[in-house]
């Protein structure tokens, strides 16, 4: 079931109708090691924290990926899965 | 003696001595006699073509106002023959530095190459550009400067323009084929017209102050998140001649502009950021905001917009006078081809094409640059400061700070007047781009290339084996005629040699001297560029071709 809060995304298209490059295929070696490693960042601090946390997490993250139509995609999707309803 | 420009009355004469023939037809007429409406008439005037410059006012800019003049900008007046002076007076730099608390954290260098006769940016008060300007306007024998001569109405048809001007003596009327409104931000003439610039207004106000003092600190931009003698605001210092500094506080939305201004509260201010020994004198303040906008057209037929009357930016970039210069620069000779007859009416169209997207494109900095500075939402504001953090240690986060994205000249892409490239080229001087500079020797003596091109079209001509001794593109077999507008611009032929080629031995043949410019243009022997009167590249090729120089001339103004 999915939460509520969690719309599905839209599939995110390019200008030419192509997939974006995003890969949203496994990619993360030991995929629950890293998710107990980012609530582990985040113990004890308040949501401000967390907020400033993630914030720097993105910056760094994102200059790793450093190609823009990559981040542009991973914002699209973020964004609609926030955003848009399935039909 | 140094003439005072902030004290000159600029000479008034009513109109009955102006020896205003009635019913005459003039061809242009620039209202408003800042840097834009100096620039762009004493360009026009230059080309040949009569102009008359109005202004309602009788002194020049109070308060030193825009100071930082770009390397464009004064390559502009290179051309109208007044850079020099300016160039000497102003404080040169390209250095700037960014602090976050007591921390630099970022510095960039506007100008890391050399090579270029002029540098990324001087340093002057805007009074003194002013004067300068009006000083090499009054040498101008086609320009006739009115001042008090006040604007108060513009009726425009196809068929021209009627202004009526007011003065202390009486209003009269002129008649004239185009007028061109450089009257601020505010333009009366665009009131006038029921038009009007749109956009954002940032929710945000500065502080600026001008102070003298002595003080030996190094000639950059030097900027501050957080600092410690203004704690949660920005600040931003440049120097001026005359030992006089600049200096910008952010203070918030919520700041009282009257009380801020108040000269004992602004030299508090300036005491924490100096120290409470440090002597300096106040000599000018104001708070400012700022707005990111635009006019839809920059053309409304007979009446054409330029500078800060079209658009309007934050003062982070230097890209407001800055554009407003090059807005004249890509305008005068557009006006000079069209009212001669030169040129279709619809080049002037290109002017508001071309400058309405180099608008855009300043807009776009500026409001980047605003977003950070003022961050508009709490999320903003987060990352804002998260990158500030990061910048200490992460230099990638250093490249995200804007403090401030600083004047170029804008490439004009996409210009309907520019020829696309055929041939593959390398490098920055894409059709559209403002040609760029590189030392050179004529018949001996050292030179820059960018004497030597600008106000007219130019054939640039890498010498090859092929190419004459005299290489003259004007003996080249006529080209195909019969269009509306049966004249080709002139096209000036100009050669550029190696050192050691048998053509550095012809006269008057450019000598790249160091191979700079080869190396800017990317060329080999026998590649040639077609330069405009503004000096923007209008085409290119790897080989000379007569016709195809013709046709990418008749394009660039409107009758290919």
């Amino acid at each position: 079931m999915t939460p509520a809060r969690c719309m599905q995304p839209r599939r995110a298209q390019s200008a030419t109708g192509d997939r974006m490059p995003l890969n949203i295929e496994p990619n993360i070696a030991s995929p629950d090691e890293f998710y107990e490693a980012l609530l582990a960042a985040h113990r004890d601090l308040t949501p401000d924290e967390s907020q400033r946390l993630n914030a720097r997490l993105v910056l760094l993250l994102a200059n790793h990926v450093g190609d823009l139509a990559v981040l542009r995609d991973a914002l699209d999707r973020a964004r609609g899965s926030v955003r848009n309803r399935m039909a | 003696m140094a003439v005072d420009y902030q004290q000159l009355v600029l000479p008034y004469v009513p109109p009955a001595r102006c020896g205003d023939v009635p019913g005459t037809r003039r061809p242009v007429i620039v209202v408003g006699a800042g840097p834009v409406g100096l620039t762009l008439a004493i360009d026009i005037a230059r080309y040949g073509t009569t102009v008359l410059l109005l202004d309602d006012d009788d002194r020049l800019s109070s308060g030193s106002r825009a100071i930082c003049f770009a390397k464009r900008t004064l390559e502009i007046w290179d051309r109208l023959g007044c850079g020099e002076g300016i160039a000497d007076k102003g404080v040169s730099w390209k250095v700037g530095k960014v602090h976050v608390g007591e921390r630099l954290v970022y510095s960039f260098d506007l100008l890391p190459e050399a090579g270029h006769r002029r540098p990324a940016f001087v340093n002057l008060q805007q009074y003194y550009v002013e004067g300068l300007l009006y000083d090499h306007a009054r040498m101008q024998p086609n320009l006739e400067m009115r001042f008090k001569h006040k604007v108060v109405a513009v009726d425009a048809s196809d068929a021209g323009a009627r202004v009526t001007v007011e003065t202390p003596d009486g209003r009269y009327d002129l008649l004239c084929d185009y007028v061109v409104a450089c009257d601020g931000s505010r333009s009366p003439v665009r009131d006038m017209l029921g038009l009007a610039s749109r956009g954002q207004t940032f929710r945000d106000r500065f502080l600026i102050a001008d102070i003298r003092m002595e003080a030996d600190l190094p000639i950059e931009r030097r900027f501050w998140f957080d600092p410690p003698f203004h704690p949660h605001g920005s600040a931003l210092m440049h120097r001026q001649p005359d030992n006089v500094w600049r200096i910008d506080f952010q203070l918030g939305w919520d700041a009282d502009p009257a009380a801020e201004r108040e000269p004992e509260r602004v030299k508090q201010r300036l005491r924490r950021m100096l120290g409470e020994d440090t002597q300096f004198d106040l000599i000018w303040c104001s708070v400012y905001t700022f707005s990111c906008v635009r006019m839809e057209h920059f053309r409304h037929g007979r009446v054409i917009f330029a500078g800060d009357a079209a658009h309007g930016v934050s003062p982070f970039g230097a890209r407001g006078a800055n554009s407003g210069v090059q807005d004249a620069d890509n305008l005068a000779w557009k006006l000079h081809y069209v009212v001669r007859g030169e040129a279709p009416d619809g080049l002037l169209d290109t002017y508001a094409s071309e400058r309405e997207q180099a608008a855009d494109e300043n807009i776009a900095h500026s409001s980047r640059s605003a977003d950070f500075l003022t961050p508009k939402s709490e999320i903003s504001r987060v990352f804002r400061d998260a990158v500030l953090c990061l910048a200490e240690a992460h230099p990638f986060a250093r490249r995200l700070v804007n403090s401030g994205r600083l004047s170029t000249a804008t490439t004009l892409v996409d210009s309907p007047l520019a020829t696309p490239d055929r041939d593959s080229f390398a490098g920055a001087m894409v059709p559209g781009a403002a040609a760029a500079d590189a030392p050179v020797t004529v018949d001996g003596k050292r030179d820059w290339f960018l004497r030597h091109v600008g106000g007219r079209f130019v054939a640039l001509r890498f010498a090859d084996r092929a190419t004459p001794r005299t290489a003259r593109v004007r003996d080249d077999p006529a080209p195909p005629r019969g269009q509306a507008f049966d004249t080709l611009p002139r096209i000036d032929p100009l050669l550029v040699a190696a050192p050691s080629s048998d053509s550095a031995r012809d006269k008057g043949a450019l000598i790249d001297i160091d191979g700079m410019l080869a190396a800017r243009y990317d060329a080999q022997p026998g590649t040639t560029y077609l330069l405009r009167p503004d000096q923007h590249v209008c085409a290119r090729w790897r080989h000379y071709d007569a016709g195809a120089l013709h046709a990418a001339a008749a394009r660039a103004i409107c009758n290919g």
